[in-house]
């Protein structure tokens, strides 16, 4: 659990004076276009979101809304501008830097600091404020019982629930409840506490329903309320990480994918029979790959991009690899995925047989997340909702060492111990080919280190500087390079191969090796990933902004911004972060070797002649 | 006439993954590298009657003397000193069913709970007194409930069925006498069943009483022990009993 996702908001009063003062990226945003259509992500984007039907709000003002405070309404969730950035920044460096412990944020007796969180804005069409009358009925309802709870809870139990500081000041929720309202996860607190909670979750949506609509999110201060409707099962996110709706509503889609993934889709009849059936017993013991996966949204990429990641390995030790796997993939396994940690060593299907990236991100996570894959091999049935979400698979897992690990799929149940004999022919291929030493040799020394950027193409090696190379150079990076990484100023780049739906990222090196510092550039990614595939401003090809939202902090503690690229190609997605004071022209030139250096290296990097991927 | 304990040898066997899976590659020998003792004979017939999809139609040859799969009728392999035997625990999620394979075969106890996903599976060899030597194919299910729908698949064609409950615990005694219920109806007619009361370190909060379990296991043909996987009472002795039980070939 990443403990910065508590706000520790020193001064409670202060936000509900201004509540909305939520962060205006894309207004104060300094940026340019350089072949663009459309402004960066629509500076000038009428406020609104489009995405809803026009009845929504019709049906939607009916809720009861609650607020304190100013009722300062802007069009969509971060498009608009909402105020005085000065108190949204500092917010954001509580955000990442104090790193307040759960412990020191939650139960210190901030009382009060949910103040800013409990006030629910209705997101109006207009981009107009509320009615003041609507903020006083929505206030006075919820005051009530706010006061009510406060005077009563003098002492916070480590066990969190609605009523605790320490879980209202959790900077992003995940609900998941059934339509009859009963809880079925929460990311934090104990998700039976919060039947009462569940059910106001569930009085929102089915009130919206049964205006023949659908919520799909609310506004409140600082705060975004999440609504995700999938038949029997609401999913709903609260978050006040700024990042876009998008973002947010992709990844409740993931966390309903996790849920499939470990009942399958036909756990809705169970519903049909049932109205109040209550969910929690089968999801017992899967909390940890829920938490898992939640986090993963703040440090794999994966998780937006729609692709997955291979271990940098010599082209002819994953050919080895691929060629084992496509042995046993023609003997009755429907997928062979051989990986280390989250990254893909090899992976091999049967004929016409297609993985998705998303259902191997969900597959490695339930896998990596289950402490029980590691004690034995194991044999497990489980669903991969992007092949077919109604049936169950059955999985073989065996981990080869600490952190590769096999995975074999099959459609038989009887399959176990054909699974087992193609893993021992596997193993003895792999141990003996020094593919698995080359594993792990890879995960401590390989990858793509932005200080190895070829400086002049006529320099370029055509492959990775592995190996002794590399541990010589890793020294190096630590002790020199300690403010800025790599030439021209780049930070950071993620390439992504459209076709390949595989990317590939550099190795997060100075100033971003701070988790805070990675979770900031995973968001600004994400942010950029979304604005850059929005399909109301329509598809961009390339966008050089910098970036407030993407602050990284030097070591005299002065806040750099960082200066986001991005260029969309049919071939490839590149997002790549720069020091502050890279110029547009040298940051373009930079991508361009990026990319160079991508080709060159690209038979390492990426897997290629894998199953072909149709869905 | 119980074997003295300490006539008997714990045999690790090449397969058990104790040494594998936390080694870095090279340093321990791979598991998969020993197969069992082919000298020991299967009894198991190719069963599985269930329609099997898509890619299982095409496996190659040299895995069809396995095809029996999980659902072998009894997978009890055999010859006059080698017996091979499929053992199943069941019972409730949180009894120990893992932490008592674990205590078996890998002589650990881990006190940090960990919850089993879909099964397990390890093995472990016992040798006994008159030297047969009995190799344990242990099947350690989950006790979630998503995953009872699926313990057929598991229990089905075992010789052995070791219904485990947690002393401390009313519910999970009658979880137990479920379990013994469905067995009865669903597994092989021979099969073997030990009733077992795991955590009797914690006998201080018990709440099944031994009598109640002792006349429940003998009302239903089966050999009750109270075992600790966290001390290791009466661990050894459980896969003993066990192994006395079974079936020999007659010579």
């Amino acid at each position: 659990m990443d403990s910065d996702d508590v706000v520790a908001d020193p001064d409670p009063r202060q936000s509900d004076a201004t509540p909305g003062a939520a962060p205006s990226q894309l207004a104060q945003m300094r940026s340019l276009t350089l072949e663009v259509s459309n402004d960066a992500a629509g500076a000038e984007q009428p406020a609104g979101n489009r995405s809803l039907p026009a009845d929504f709000y019709e049906a939607a003002d009916e809720i009861e809304v609650t607020k304190k405070g100013c009722p300062l309404v802007g069009g969509m969730a971060g498009s608009a501008s909402r105020g005085e950035p000065e108190d949204w920044k500092e917010r954001s460096e509580l955000d990442g830097e104090a790193l307040p412990s759960p412990s020191s944020s939650g139960y210190a007796g901030e009382r009060g600091s949910s103040g800013g969180s409990n006030g629910i804005e209705e997101e109006a069409d207009d981009g107009g404020p509320l009615l003041p009358d609507d903020c006083r009925r929505g206030k006075r309802h919820f005051d009530e019982s706010e006061d009510l709870l406060s005077s009563y809870r003098i002492v916070f139990l480590p066990d969190e629930d609605d009523a605790s500081i320490s879980w209202r000041n959790r900077k992003k929720h995940f609900f998941i409840l059934s339509h009859s309202g009963k809880p079925i996860y929460s990311r934090y607190g104990d998700e039976h506490k919060l039947a009462g909670f569940s059910a106001t979750l569930q009085a929102i949506i089915s009130f919206v329903e049964n205006g023949g609509d659908c919520i799909k999110f609310v506004r409140a201060g600082n705060h975004q309320v999440i609504f995700l409707v999938k038949g029997p099962i609401y999913l709903v996110c609260i978050s006040c990480t700024e990042e876009p709706y998008e973002a947010l509503k992709r990844q409740l889609e993931l966390i309903y994918s996790q849920l499939l993934l470990i009942l399958t889709k036909s756990v809705d009849r169970c519903f049909e029979k049932n109205p109040k059936f209550d969910m929690t017993p089968l999801l017992s013991g899967t909390d940890e790959v829920f938490s898992s996966l939640c986090h993963a949204f703040s440090w794999n990429p994966a998780t937006f991009l729609h692709a997955y990641t291979c271990l940098p390995l010599a082209y002819s030790t994953r050919q080895a690899a691929s060629a084992i796997l496509q042995d046993v993939a023609d003997s009755g396994v429907l997928f062979a995925l051989l990986m280390c940690e989250h990254k893909v060593v090899s992976l091999s299907g049967a004929q016409k047989a297609s993985l998705h990236p998303d259902d191997m991100l969900l597959l490695s996570n339930f896998v990596i997340s289950t402490e029980s894959f590691r004690t034995s091999e194991s044999f497990s049935p489980i669903c991969l909702p992007r092949y077919n979400p109604m049936v169950f698979l059955y999985v073989y897992v065996h981990f080869l060492d600490v952190d590769t690990y096999l995975m074999l799929l099959s459609t038989s149940s009887d399959s176990f111990y054909h699974l087992k004999d193609c893993r021992i022919h596997i193993e003895t291929v792999l141990v003996k080919s020094n593919v698995l030493s080359e594993v792990q040799r890879s995960l401590l020394h390989s990858g793509l280190h932005v200080e190895d950027l070829p400086v002049d193409f006529s320099l370029r090696s055509g492959s990775l500087p592995h190996h002794s190379a590399m541990e010589k150079a890793i020294p190096d990076i630590s002790s020199s390079h300690v403010g800025i990484g790599g030439p021209s100023g780049l930070w950071h780049f993620i390439y992504k191969s459209v076709n390949l739906d595989q990317y590939a990222s550099s190795e997060f090196s100075s100033p971003l090796n701070s988790s805070t510092g990675r979770k900031r550039l995973i968001r600004a990614y994400q942010k950029l990933y979304f604005s850059m595939h929005d399909t109301r401003t329509g598809p961009h090809k390339t966008q050089f902004r910098r970036d407030e939202d993407y602050v990284i902090y030097n070591f005299h503690k002065t806040p750099n911004v960082a200066v986001l690229l991005c260029w969309i190609t049919q071939d490839f997605e590149l997002y790549a972060a720069f020091d502050p004071l890279a110029e547009k022209a040298i940051a373009i030139k930079t991508c361009n070797r990026v990319c160079q250096w991508v080709r060159d290296v690209e038979n390492e990097i990426f897997l290629f002649g894998a199953a072909p991927f149709s869905w | 006439m119980p074997i003295p304990f300490h006539s008997l040898r714990l045999l690790l066997t090449a397969l058990d993954l104790a040494h594998t899976t936390r080694c870095r590659p090279g340093r321990a020998k791979p598991s998969g590298l020993v197969l069992w003792d082919s000298s020991s004979v299967e009894l198991g017939r190719p069963a599985s009657s269930l329609p099997q999809m898509g890619c299982s139609s095409s496996l190659p040859d040299r895995n069809a003397g396995r095809l029996d799969g999980l659902n072998s009728e009894n997978s009890m392999a055999t010859d006059s000193k080698n017996i091979r035997v499929k053992l199943v625990l069941l019972g409730d999620s949180g009894v120990g069913k893992s932490c008592i394979v674990l205590r078996f075969v890998r002589g650990q106890f881990d006190p940090t709970s960990k919850v089993t996903v879909g099964a397990s599976f390890l093995s472990q060899t016992l040798a006994l007194e008159d030297s047969t030597i009995v190799k344990f194919e242990i099947w350690d299910t989950a006790g979630q409930e998503r995953y009872a729908s699926l313990a057929p698949l598991y229990y089905r064609g075992a010789a052995v069925a070791v219904v485990v409950y947690d002393i401390t615990s009313q519910e999970t005694f009658k979880k137990a006498q479920y379990w013994v219920k469905e067995l009865q109806k669903h597994a092989s007619p021979g099969i073997i069943m030990a009733l077992v009361g795991n955590k009797g370190d914690l006998h201080e909060k018990r709440a099944v009483s031994s009598q109640d379990a002792m006349e429940y296991a003998e009302k239903n043909g089966m050999f009750f022990i109270e075992t600790s996987a966290k001390t290791a009472n009466n661990i050894n002795q459980l896969f003993q009993e066990i192994a006395k039980r079974l079936p020999r070939a007659s010579s």
